[in-house]
């Protein structure tokens, strides 16, 4: 019992030593702010549509009687200052508008797509971490001496040049490129479009996939899914792996000619130890970029989810602009700016649990 | 005990298929129980001489030709692996700089703890800590049990370096080699260290090279003094024939701008008492 | 990067006499190895395609080859054909002929991305550097200099993609909409490494040594600081030429980029994507290996730019990173 406390003491111990620090304080102190700021950037971007937003909204066909209606709907015959603060009043209360291209209201339409969004991305991220982590390790502190210098050498000029073709390729190209090869032409995954291969979609509960498949008992869905997400989880592995990648190589090469990794060594000390210092000092810098993809990549997603049909988040934000539906489009950037500055701020207070002097 | 041979360290010359050599047939040979300063002006290759022996040379510099003996066995053709077991052990050095030889995410008294176990791995942490306290009380830094528990960017710049000094005197080494170990902390301190040099070379027969500029370092602890030019060893010599009289150049420059400094500081003296 | 380890270090050495450089000057000045010389030949050849490319096809066909079809000319009847003498990369799905198109679209794409680039350096630096400058000191000038940065972070962490659609889709489907878009997209990137560059080499000895010499504030930026504190901007460029190429082409991709039939590489692979699924794999293949490579010249350019950096800048002993012998 007291061994569980202590363990969780320790545990939590760089957290609550975190939660003390002026740092993380000031942070957590901005970041109202900053939702401020944009839902303000999200209220002006409505206002920006050229035109009479009503008729952008309801299309050419409408009657005079519509129209004043949804004008009245949206507030706008009062002064813009107290429709923004209707925008806010019901951004609170989680109204985020209605979509005229779905019918449904938007947050319904989030609830929908989100979290096969979320289960998408980070399926992706995770492969991509247990990929590129081992080997940016590897390569970003080669052996010097020993048989396996030679071997290291050859990897890391793999390893860069990969990070470099990575960093170059369009996702939605390369999307099409797998297809071509393991669809058209070799024929072993199935035909690509939306999640689950049609009628094979599990009972929805929570709306993540897996976890629906798995809570109902549903194999043949979860085989489905598994079948027709190997292309795009690939793509997004190939793409946005490299960036990690390269930043784990140089931040481990950066860290490994530091005068205290050769005052290590000159101690005599383990490699492992040797290996864990290095790689916790050149974690920071890992941790930003991880954090920049995971963010980006709810909305960025975009145009893999649409090779794929997958009906996600992304989608739904860039088919609502092309419908011109834009009060959906406009809680779509709210919700996907929203998902960044809480990333950015998670990966904040990660930094600051790992470095004293980012505490201050 | 510590024997260089012929030692030659460069890097491949861009000109021709040849090397680009900083040191070039360095021999010096250092027994249990004694002292050898080594000193030279700045860029001479003294650091590169101490890099050599903790085979902490990156390439491009890489060794050339020459032995270096550690208790006969050569430490340049050895595997790291066997390397590792003697540095920090048994021959220790300490490096310059202070605080950038500290890993700055870890508590300068964990990190002489890593020294102490990953030599020792049968110590008890409780005793590893006690043991890092009891060094960091030795070599000067007040409140050590406080202080151990610091992280370097907390330590001032000569805690930092007598920390790196701890680490060294961990493990009890018989042999030390250490690059200006007593820059940039004051002179009380400065004179603490390396009367606990002394000590252990005196009283446990332990070996000691020591890079400095500071000739008063060399009068005052050293048996011989080397000093290097451009490279090469250009004069070894007993610490009391090398202040009669030196022989090369090199040395008689080095000699030279020390009394310049003593008279110096004898005049602003003198001008402080006149004011 | 491990690979380009050698080179630096013994440069750093050789550069490492005098205290104070000026890192663009010296970055620009170094001996260019073989892959520096094909990274800037492949620049070359961009630049190249940039003025010629949309003629070539003409010039073809005045020559009397069958090969030769302008960029938006269809080859009515022969839709959708596998490469061949007189379609040297095949046709799409509107007989257009995809070779020509492929030499002709790098010129939208570049100019496209010359001007995005230029436009937020020109826009992003000065912000960075008066963010750095003042930054830190007066409380109205730390505020007005933090502002600027939480600024920046909230432009940074709207969803860039669309944000790029948005504005398309609002303001009408132009090239100049499309530049203004990702302008506003890298304007941050710019603004945060001046900031950051401008925020050491304010403390650097030189900055204090012309504070004493009595340089004005304005002098002292213009002349002091500032040429020192754009080297990293600098080298951004060519990453962030080869991102805005492949960003406009996701955008022409969904339609909201570059106007067809205006050959531009993203939409030519959108018109190829639904045969890909059907195994015709000419109309986006080519454009796709065409704007790889193009922003993989780039990605080259930038990492050799990046690396001359570092040296110069473990020369001036910016870098935080200690090397043994500095140390020593
Ligand atoms: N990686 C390298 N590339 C090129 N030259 C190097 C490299 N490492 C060391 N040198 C050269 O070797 C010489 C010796 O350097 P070293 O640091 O050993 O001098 P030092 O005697 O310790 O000087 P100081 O008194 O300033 O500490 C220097 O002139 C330096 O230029
Ligand atoms: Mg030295």
């Amino acid at each position: 019992m007291t061994l569980i406390a202590k363990g969780l003491n320790a545990l939590l111990s760089p957290f609550k030593a975190m939660l003390s620090s002026p740092f993380i304080r000031r942070r957590l102190l901005f970041f109202l702010p900053q939702l401020f700021i944009v839902t303000i950037i999200t209220f002006i971007l409505l206002k920006l549509v050229p035109g009479d937003i009503v008729d952008v909204l309801l299309g050419g066909l409408s009657t005079e009687v519509q129209r004043n209606s949804l004008r009245e709907d949206l507030g706008l015959n009062d002064p813009v200052i107290s429709q923004y603060f209707t925008y806010i009043d019901g951004l609170v209360h989680g109204d985020l508008g209605k979509s005229f291209f779905t019918g449904q209201s938007v947050a319904h339409d989030f609830r929908d797509r989100l979290p096969a969004t979320l289960e998408f991305i980070t399926t992706a991220l995770v492969v991509a971490l247990l990929i590129m982590i081992p080997l940016g390790i590897r390569a970003g502190s080669p052996k010097q001496t020993g048989w396996t210098a030679k071997l290291d050498r050859a990897l890391s000029k793999v390893v860069t040049f990969y990070g470099l073709l990575a960093g170059s390729l369009a996702d939605f190209w390369l999307a099409l490129i797998l297809i071509f090869l393991f669809y058209a032409t070799a024929d072993i995954v199935p035909e690509p479009g939306g999640y689950f291969a049609l009628g094979a979609e599990p009972e929805k509960t929570t709306g993540f996939n897996v976890i629906d498949s798995i809570i109902h008992g549903d194999g043949g869905a979860l085989k489905s899914y598994v079948g027709h997400m190997v292309l795009p989880v690939a793509t997004l592995v190939f793409v946005y792996g490299g960036p990690i990648l390269k930043m784990t190589i140089t931040s481990m090469a950066e860290i490994q000619s530091s005068a205290y990794v050769e005052n290590a060594r000159g101690m005599g000390l383990k490699t492992g130890t040797i290996r864990w210092m290095q790689f916790r000092n050149a974690l920071p810098p890992i941790i930003t970029i991880i954090g920049v993809i995971y963010g980006f990549l709810l909305g960025g997603a975009v145009l893999v989810e649409r090779i794929f049909s997958l009906n996600g988040f992304g989608n739904y934000g860039v088919e609502s602009v092309l419908q011109n539906d834009f009060l959906a489009a406009q809680s779509f950037m709210l919700v996907a700016a929203i998902w960044v500055m809480l990333v950015y701020l998670i990966v904040d207070i990660a930094h600051a649990a790992l470095d004293p002097r980012i505490r201050l | 005990m510590l024997e260089i041979k012929n030692l030659t360290v460069g890097l491949p010359s861009r000109a021709e298929s040849g090397f680009d050599t900083m040191l070039e047939d360095v021999s010096l040979s250092v027994e249990a129980g004694q002292s050898l300063g080594l000193v030279g002006e700045a860029g001479s290759g003294k650091s590169l001489l101490v890099h050599a022996i903790g085979g902490l040379l990156r390439p491009p510099v890489v060794p050339i030709g020459g032995e270096i003996l550690f208790e006969g066995q050569d430490l340049l053709s050895m595997p790291p692996d066997d390397r590792r077991l003697i540095l920090g052990e048994e021959l220790s050095l300490v490096l310059p700089g202070g605080r950038i030889r500290l890993n700055p995410l870890e508590k300068v008294g964990r990190q002489i703890v890593r020294v102490l176990r990953d030599h020792h791995p049968e110590m008890a942490k409780a005793e590893a800590l006690e043991r890092a306290i009891q060094l960091l009380d030795r070599v000067g830094i007040p409140d050590p049990d406080k202080r151990a528990l610091a992280y370097p960017h907390e330590l001032s710049g000569g805690m930092a370096q007598r920390t790196v000094v701890a680490m060294a005197l961990a493990n009890s080494p018989r042999f030390i080699v250490a690059d200006e170990p007593t820059t940039g902390i004051d002179v009380t301190i400065q004179r603490q260290i390396l009367e606990d040099f002394a000590g252990l070379i005196r009283e446990d027969n332990v070996g000691l090279l020591i890079v400095t500029r500071d000739l008063g370092i060399v009068a005052h602890f050293c048996d011989r003094v080397a000093v290097v030019s451009e490279g090469r060893i250009v004069e070894n010599a007993e610490v009391r024939t090398f202040f009669k009289e030196q022989q090369h150049p090199v040395s008689q420059e080095l000699m030279r701008a020390t009394v310049l400094e003593r008279q110096k500081a004898a005049e602003w003296s003198a001008a402080a008492a006149s004011r | 990067m491990t690979t380009t380890d050698t080179p630096e270090t013994v440069d750093s050495f050789a550069a490492s006499g005098d205290g104070r450089i000026h890192g663009l000057r010296r970055m620009l000045f170094r001996k260019p190895g073989l892959t520096t010389a094909a990274v800037y030949g492949g620049v070359g050849i961009i630049l190249l395609l940039t003025v010629i490319g949309p003629s070539i096809g003409p010039w073809l066909a005045d020559a009397g080859c069958a090969c030769g079809w302008g960029s938006e000319q269809i080859d009515s009847g022969h839709a959708l054909e596998g490469p061949s003498g007189t379609h040297f990369f095949g046709t799409d799905r509107s007989g257009q002929d995809v070779f020509s198109r492929v030499l002709a679209a790098p010129r939208i794409n570049l100019v496209i991305a010359l001007a995005a680039t230029a436009l937020s350096v020109v826009i992003g630096v000065p912000l960075g550097l008066l963010a750095g400058y003042i930054g830190g000191r007066a409380l109205a000038a730390t505020a007005t200099s933090e502002l600027i940065m939480r600024f920046m972070d909230v432009l940074q962490s709207f969803p860039l993609f669309v944000f790029a659609v948005v504005l398309v889709a609002v303001r009408g489907q132009s090239t100049e909409i499309v530049i203004i878009a990702l302008t506003i997209v890298n304007l941050p990137v710019f603004a945060r490494l001046a900031r950051a560059e401008m925020l050491t080499v304010r403390e650097q000895p030189y900055a204090d040594a012309a504070r004493i010499l009595g340089h004005g504030n304005f002098r002292l930026i213009f002349r002091h600081l500032a040429p020192n504190s754009v080297a990293s901007s600098v080298a951004t460029v060519p990453m962030v030429i080869g991102f805005v190429i492949l960003f406009t082409a996701s955008l022409s991709f969904v339609g909201a980029g570059v106007k067809p039939p205006t050959a531009e590489l993203g939409g030519m692979i959108r018109v190829g994507a639904n045969n890909m699924v059907t195994g015709e794999w000419w109309p986006s293949i080519f454009p796709g290996v065409a704007l790889g490579l193009m922003v993989l010249i780039f990605a080259f350019a930038a990492q050799d730019i990046a690396a001359r950096m570092r040296a110069v800048k473990r020369a001036e002993g910016l870098m935080s990173a200690e090397t043994s012998v500095e140390a020593g």
